[in-house]
């Protein structure tokens, strides 16, 4: 009867999901751990380690605010034994930019709990994040001097604008999730849209209307160099030539 | 009895581990590529360059300019397509080969992007290499910033 109540028990534990938010858990067997006092069902805190690698908590690394953010952890304490509750921050940068590159996490860290489970024949670890804080700031593409760095290395970028000498065009992305950010940084940008221009206008960044060259609001790739034109499309058509396919008002560098 | 019970464990602890394996591991590219092609002749008169706009080639959009194109007609040559992609999409619907020319015959002074000097020198330098539907040919790989997602938000 008790063998077969334990080996439901841990097919039990062998179906059961285990919960990927926040938490880390790793096993060591009982003999040497220094625990082996501890009777089973017993919990205890215990002190937290001095750093973790970045995926000490999920394979992409820590959540906050929905973002994800590998890097590595340094206790802000030193008097050692740490505290079961404690705090680290980022390291080696203390302003982390995410993993897709849309937000940088300043001043980032984290609070984790450190404690330890007596299972049948195993010490559970557990290194619970239970806190975090610092600062979300949302990247736009001329953040780009920020130094930090991806794991990801192929997708660096300048992150500018077209118009920018700062724009490498080698990059197949920007550091940012939008190319261009709603506020300009540089002062003009997209406006309340609108406005109707003329084949010689500045727009201030922002882009027209291919039928009526009115201001869309939206954000112009040439940012204050953006100027209106009136041009056509001719597609060629063979055995005919160039044939006019559209023509309305665009904007240009 | 104990080992059924290791074996158990392992098991919970393995799948745990490999649920924790990432499905991708790259986040996918934001801007849209283009490939730029000096060609010995442009395949139709009339324009100082071509753009090939297709669907079912790996590089759908190929800006075709003469050997001897200058940095200055690059830029022109990219902004003519910046402004077809507004217009018809970052991805062509149906294959088109297309020019883009003011509606005045008064030509304007554009600036150029301050990276095409770049663009251009690494153009001259690259090596001939096979460019479906265009043949062999001096290219690179340049990526825009996407044009229709910006007008869609």
């Amino acid at each position: 009867m008790l063998r077969r109540t334990l080996l439901a028990l841990l097919l039990v534990l062998a179906v059961l999901p285990r919960s990927s938010c926040a938490q880390s858990t790793y096993e060591t067997s009982v003999a040497g751990s220094g625990y082996e006092d501890m009777v089973v069902g017993e919990a205890r805190d215990v002190p937290c380690e001095y750093g973790y690698s970045g995926r000490f908590q999920q394979y992409y690394g820590v959540e906050f605010e929905d973002y994800m953010f590998l890097t590595d952890w340094i206790s802000k304490r030193s008097d050692f034994p740490l505290p079961s509750w404690n705090w680290y921050y980022a390291y080696p940068m203390r302003n982390v930019v995410s993993n897709d590159g849309r937000a940088r996490w300043d001043n980032a860290e984290i609070q984790v709990h450190c404690w330890i489970y007596r299972a049948m024949y195993m010490i559970q670890h557990h290194r619970d994040i239970v806190a975090a804080a610092g600062q979300l700031v949302e990247l736009c593409e001329d953040d780009w001097r920020i130094d930090v760095r991806r794991e990801d290395g192929d997708d660096e970028s300048d992150g500018s604008r077209l118009g920018s000498s700062r724009y490498n065009p080698y990059a197949r992305s920007s550091w940012g999730a939008t190319e261009f950010c709603e506020e300009d940084n540089d002062g003009g940008g997209g406006g309340a849209g609108g406005t109707q221009y003329y084949p010689g206008d500045h727009t201030g960044g922002e882009t027209v209307t291919w039928e009526g060259g009115v201001g869309t609001g939206e954000y112009s790739a040439c940012g204050q160099d953006a100027k209106v034109e009136y041009v056509c499309i001719d597609v060629w058509v063979e055995g005919v030539g160039w044939t006019e396919w559209s023509c309305g008002y665009t904007t240009t560098c | 009895m104990r080992a059924l019970a290791l074996l158990l464990v392992a098991l919970v602890y393995g799948a745990n581990s490999a649920s924790a394996q990432p499905q991708t591991a790259s986040n996918p590219p934001t801007r849209v590529p283009v490939t730029i092609a000096l060609v010995e002749q442009l395949p139709h008169p009339g324009s100082p360059f071509v753009i090939l706009r297709r669907v079912n080639e790996a590089e759908h959009d190929v800006i075709l300019l003469p050997a001897n194109a200058d940095a200055r007609q690059l830029s022109l040559a990219v902004q003519a397509l910046l402004t077809a992609r507004s217009v018809a999409g970052d991805t062509a619907e149906s294959p088109a080969t297309i020019r883009v020319r003011p509606r005045s015959d008064e030509g304007r002074a554009h600036r150029q992007f301050p990276w095409i000097a770049r663009v251009h020198g690494d153009l001259q330098r690259a090596a001939h290499r096979p460019i479906r539907g265009v043949g062999n040919a001096r290219a690179v790989v340049i990526w825009l910033p996407p044009q229709r997602a910006r007008a869609n938000r």
